[in-house]
């Protein structure tokens, strides 16, 4: 063996122990961390900025279906509730389609479905809505939560003490005034807990619009993935939708409190 | 990355790792084998009732075949152009009817592989979520927490990519060759004859991940979660007094959980799982975008080739109500089946 190498012969050196192994062990996954540490800030650096741009789009798409699937959904519940056969079968098989079919197939139904009819959509000019994915996802959200809104409104509707509408008849309401002071603000107490439910539903659901190309959250996480190819960034995804949904869920429970001050504990007395 | 640090990496623990390892995998291996068993000798024992249903089924076929033509040669008569739609979801050549009949039949597969691992996840997680244990509550918890605050959607995702990369970095980094070698794994596992099966997989390069497998445990994981908080809710809601009265009268534990328990707790939870199940229905959708031929990509398939996406589109949505309404139907039944002989109020 040559005396001025600095390397040992592997075969002379001991046999490595168990404690041995260990703290090797120990050293490469510390070396890994940090590793693992350097690429994750540079991933964000890079990609953290599409994220909130597309929790942005998630935001803004999911508000604006849901006021205006709130503002359908009054009709409905109130066909539903009509005494006029036509209205209720219309209103019950639309809740059923809707409810009954996958999110996903209804946005392939508006939005690539508007297109075999293009003649019709151009002389009517609503082509430039059904051309864009963005406003054909907008509807099929809209409609969609408008028949689940519909149902929990109704529920609402039905689970009204049928004493408060027959003291308000007494006292020579009529319909449109019982409506807008004593059943709708009763109706939307009781279905809060359930409309809190359907916003998180809505949120998850609209994570579909990616398939269509829109860049919502998902639909950044996707293109951020197929840019870097690192992993991480479903994760972090998941990271921003757990908070979305945990944040709903505490300031729901506020306004529930605040919308029911009969449900409050009784100030105690001094 | 050469194997070399492969010996003193695992010198010291590598063996014990390798037993413990092949003792996992052999576990997995015979509950593998006792459950295909019990398949097959199921089989063995329905064969002449499938007989007997594939002969019913070839009858009806026939039956209504004759009726379907009869229908479409009317159908012609009236309306010419009907029939190139009924051409177009026809069961013969050029139409897509046996297609979507596959994609059905995928669909429905997931749907109900998922019922029933998910349902198994939550009676587990429901148990977990009970019991006077810390540690099995935090668990419980953690679960229906993260899998109900995600999309469905970014589960599947998390799960296909988690687990080709999970599996592709395993071979990348060379930690598979290097943990086949420094636990011995293949000749351990040469004892249950899996040596050659081991030995395979240890050396292979690439992964693939089956959608439809992906499919299922994320499905089963979102199903499993969200009937934890249903069956949790029916276990409360049966009356403490009846547990307590069971005891009194001297049933085991077990006898309580059976004859008490259980028979409510179904009453209860049946309109949330018929619930859950429409949900998941639906959800099978979610699977189309990891490319599983079922339903939904068959439908796009279609609408690819014919240039239909209306037509095409709304038969999936017309199949998927067939699907939802007789689930309703059929969990109405069961509902008033499980609460036969509760007065209703």
């Amino acid at each position: 063996m040559d005396p001025s190498s600095n390397t040992v012969d592997p075969a002379l050196l001991p046999e490595p122990s168990f404690i041995d192994g260990i703290l090797l062990f120990l050293q490469s996954a510390a070396a890994w961390f940090v590793a693992v540490f350097q690429g994750q800030v540079e991933l964000l650096d890079k990609y953290g900025w599409r994220l909130i741009m597309g929790l942005g789009t998630t935001l803004e798409m999911v508000g604006i279906s849901l006021a205006i699937g709130g503002l359908l959904a009054i009709p409905i519940a109130l066909a539903r509730k009509s005494k006029f056969a036509p209205f209720r079968a219309l209103a019950v098989s639309y809740v059923f389609f809707f409810r009954g079919t996958p999110l996903l197939a209804q946005i392939f139904l508006i939005y690539y479905g508007s297109g075999q009819f293009r003649p019709f959509f151009e002389s009517a000019g609503l082509w430039p809505i059904f051309r864009e994915a963005y406003w054909c996802t907008l509807i099929a959200f809209s409609l969609n939560t408008a028949a689940y809104t519909g149902e929990i409104l109704r529920g609402g509707i039905e689970a009204i003490p049928p004493g408060e509408i027959e003291a308000a008849r007494a006292l020579g309401m009529n319909r449109w005034l019982m409506l807008r002071r004593i059943i709708l603000p009763g109706a939307y107490r009781i279905a809060l807990p359930a409309y809190g439910n359907e916003i998180i539903l809505m949120i998850k659901g609209s994570a579909i619009a990616m398939v269509v190309t829109i860049l919502d959250l998902m639909g950044q996480t996707k293109l951020a993935y197929a840019r870097s190819f690192s992993f991480e960034i479903y994760l972090y995804a998941a990271a921003i939708y757990l908070a979305l949904t945990f944040i709903l869920t505490r300031a729901w429970t506020r306004l529930e409190s605040w919308m029911n001050p009969q449900r409050r504990p009784p100030p105690q007395a001094a | 990355m050469a194997p070399a640090p492969a010996a003193p990496l695992l010198a010291g623990f590598g063996d014990v790792l390798g037993w413990l390892f092949a003792a996992v995998i052999a576990l997995v291996h015979g509950i593998t084998l006792v459950v295909g068993a019990l398949w097959w000798l199921l089989g063995l024992i329905f064969w002449p009732v499938g007989q007997l249903l594939g002969f019913v089924i070839d009858i009806l076929g026939a039956v209504f075949g004759w009726l379907g033509s009869v229908i479409y040669d009317v159908v012609a008569d009236i309306a010419p152009g009907a029939t190139f739609y009924i051409d177009l979801i026809s069961f013969g050549k050029g139409g897509w009817g046996d297609d979507l009949w596959t994609g059905l039949q995928l669909t429905l597969k997931l749907a109900v592989i998922s019922l029933s691992i998910g349902l198994t996840i939550g009676l587990l997680g429901a148990g977990a979520k009970l019991a006077p244990n810390k540690w099995l509550n935090i668990i419980g918890n953690g679960y229906t927490t993260l899998i109900r605050g995600l999309p469905e959607l970014l589960t599947l995702m998390l799960i296909y990519y988690g687990l080709l990369f999970g599996l592709q970095g395993l071979l990348s980094t060379g930690i598979l060759p290097l943990l086949c070698d420094g636990t011995g794994l293949p000749d351990k596992l040469a004892l249950i004859g899996l040596g050659e099966d081991a030995a395979r997989i240890c050396v292979s390069t690439t992964v693939q991940i089956d959608g439809f497998s992906a499919g299922v445990v994320a499905l089963s994981l979102v199903f499993g979660a969200f009937s934890t908080e249903v069956l949790r809710g029916a276990i409360l809601a049966v009356p403490k007094g009846q547990l307590e009265a069971a005891r009194a009268i001297g049933m085991s534990r077990r006898l309580t959980i059976r004859r008490i328990l259980l028979p409510q707790v179904w009453r209860y939870a049946m309109p949330g799982l018929g619930n859950l199940w429409l949900i998941m229905i639906k959800d099978t959708s979610l699977v189309s975008v990891i490319a599983l031929d079922e339903l939904m990509r068959k439908t796009s398939i279609a609408v690819g080739v014919t240039k239909q996406p209306f037509f095409f589109y709304s038969v999936a949505c017309l199949i998927y109500l067939a699907i939802t309404g007789v689930s309703m139907i059929a969990t109405t039944r069961i509902e008033r089946w499980a609460s036969r002989g509760v007065r209703r109020a």
